[in-house]
């Protein structure tokens, strides 16, 4: 019997395929479609202090083997998600984690305190989108004195792992997972979308309102990939890869660069099956190389 | 809702650019009702990377059928399926139109006629509906569905924008004629085309104060409420999904943007 189980610190997962924030809801969307509990982790839409409206339309476009995307973070607030979508997903027999982003550090530190003892696997702090910057330039993530207040903030309220969501639009990823790890993060997810833009050549305007959009999807597999094996480099918690995976293949790159645990995003939308099979195919994989456990291929790269 | 392999029964070309695809689907076609979509992978490969979500135009025992045309790189692919092959389709999906008894008015352009069939089926057959339907297309070759609503019972007004067939102009003109010269008007009207198309509908529906129901398109992410990617701005703020809270709206809780 293949070993599928991942240990990420206290995170113990029991097959390292999750599905990504944002392209998930909250895991009911999905739920007749996909046996979520044969995922290893759920990681719910980013969760705001207020409900979100979320960007003017349009909010998405599809580029070869890609999508761009501007949806600004609509979700039902703070309130509702533990009124309604969190006691839903707590009846799975899956890994629960909880996405939080905010627009100042303070909301980060009021949704971590709120979300302090309600029942959970592990909270993912998103400070990577790139589709809410209209109040200020950088993100938290390109910026790492703020990346550093944000984790002490959550820190200070929540015992439970908490993972850090990085952008990849950075000169070197590896400068901010250091400042990451220094500063308390359990654990970097990474990466969120990259830069994205779309023309119409009719008006000669922008498609999206913001102008950038997040581009993810297959597309951004090998700058993914390259992300996760510097970050690996520069960092020894545990990383959560992810970036156009689609199948068994991708998920394996990703695991010897470096990550323990992958996630599904874009590829839910092509073809919701994708993260049960790449776990069925990851434990035929080990039994067909002669692998006891999925773990050892952990940052197993050769070079 | 149910992830299918589906078999191809039949993929032909109706005139001009348009198309009739007939899927074997005994899930689907068993829990589909008016006005749903089906999302359909045209490929296993990447580019397009998206399904297209498309109406249901109709339900037999274990097929179901679509009309499309061909706009881009999905549907062109989609085009090139042989019968006897298999496409991976996600379905039903969305909101239905609200049935009813009684006198009805369908307002249909292009593929829009597509649910309205579905719709004036279910109203001739269970509701036993009086269906009056309106039909637009470009010219004469590109009108759809005329014979099938004629069969199933229903009075068929066409239009055509250079009056090969019927009144010539819009559907919103003929529309507008017909409603203008009945003394007992409709108890719903149903319209699905383009959006220029269903705001003069909307307009028009309230003015003649007749409740109206619009099916809208829009460009999916993931077809099932989960990505936010399909949203239309709500009448009373805010934005609602046109995949999980439509595709199927009152024109009440909707404001209609081109």
């Amino acid at each position: 019997m293949s070993d599928l189980r991942v240990k990420l610190g206290s995170l113990e997962l029991k097959n390292p395929v999750m599905v990504a924030s944002g392209t998930f809801g909250y895991g009911e969307e999905y739920a007749q479609l996909v046996d979520l509990d044969k995922l290893g982790a759920i990681v719910t839409k980013s969760i705001t202090l207020k409900p979100r409206l979320g960007n003017p339309q349009p909010r998405l476009f599809e580029t070869p083997s890609g999508l761009l995307n501007s949806i600004g973070l609509q979700n039902v607030g703070l309130q509702t998600f533990l009124d309604e979508k969190l006691p839903y997903l707590q009846k799975y027999d899956t890994k629960i984690i909880v996405s939080i982003a905010g627009e100042t550090i303070d909301e980060y530190e009021k949704l971590a305190r709120a979300l302090k003892k309600e029942k959970y696997a592990a909270l993912e702090v998103n400070i990577s989108c790139p589709n809410v910057r209209a109040a200020r330039k950088t993100l938290f993530a390109q910026d790492a004195e703020l990346t550093r207040q944000v984790i002490r903030k959550v820190k200070r309220h929540i015992k439970k792992p908490v993972i850090v969501k990085l952008t990849p639009n950075i000169t070197d990823i590896g400068v901010i997972a250091k400042t990451c790890e220094k500063a308390g993060a359990d654990i970097i997810a990474l990466v969120n979308t990259f830069n994205g833009m779309a023309l119409d050549l009719k008006t000669k305007k922008p498609v999206f309102k913001n102008i950038v959009a997040g581009l993810c999807g297959p597309a951004i597999k090998p700058l993914a990939l390259y992300k996760v094996f510097e970050a690996s480099r520069a960092v020894k918690i545990p990383l959560i890869g992810m970036g156009g995976i689609m199948n068994l293949q991708d998920s394996l790159e990703f695991m010897l660069c470096g990550a323990s645990a992958i996630a599904v995003g874009a590829g839910n939308f092509v073809d919701p099956q994708i993260p049960e099979t790449i776990i069925r195919e990851m434990g035929t994989y080990l039994q067909q190389n002669h692998i006891a456990k999925i773990s050892r291929l952990i940052g197993s790269l050769a070079c | 809702m149910f992830q299918d392999k589906a078999r191809i029964i039949a993929n032909d070309r109706l005139c001009g650019n348009y198309y009739k695809l007939v899927l074997a689907s005994k899930n689907i076609a068993k829990a589909a009702v008016p006005g749903q979509f089906v999302n359909i992978r045209v490929d296993e490969g990447l580019d397009p990377m998206l399904r297209r979500p498309l109406s249901i135009q109709g339900v037999s025992k274990n097929h179901i059928s679509i009309i499309y045309k061909v706009v881009g790189r999905g549907t062109e692919k989609l085009a090139g399926k042989k019968p006897g092959g298999q496409l991976d389709l996600i379905g039903p999906l969305g909101s239905g139109y609200t049935l009813t008894e009684g006198s009805v008015l369908l307002v249909g352009g292009g593929t829009g006629i597509a649910s309205l069939l579905f719709l004036a089926a279910q109203l001739r057959q269970n509701y036993n509906a009086s269906v009056t339907v309106i039909i637009g297309a470009k010219n004469q070759g590109e009108l759809l569905c005329a014979e099938e609503f004629e069969k199933l019972g229903c009075a068929v007004k066409t239009c055509t924008d250079d009056g090969s067939l019927g009144f010539k102009g819009l559907v919103t003109g003929l529309l507008k004629q017909y409603l203008s010269i009945l003394n007992v008007h409709p108890k719903a009207l149903y319209a699905c085309g383009p959006i220029a198309m269903l705001k003069e509908i909307s307009r028009l529906a309230g003015h003649f104060r007749i409740p109206c129901e619009v099916s809208l398109e829009e460009h999916m992410g993931c077809g099932v409420g989960a990505c936010m990617g399909c949203v239309i701005t709500a009448r009373n703020g805010g934005y609602l999904r046109v995949c999980k809270d439509g595709p199927v709206f009152n024109i009440k809780e909707v404001a209609l943007h081109e």
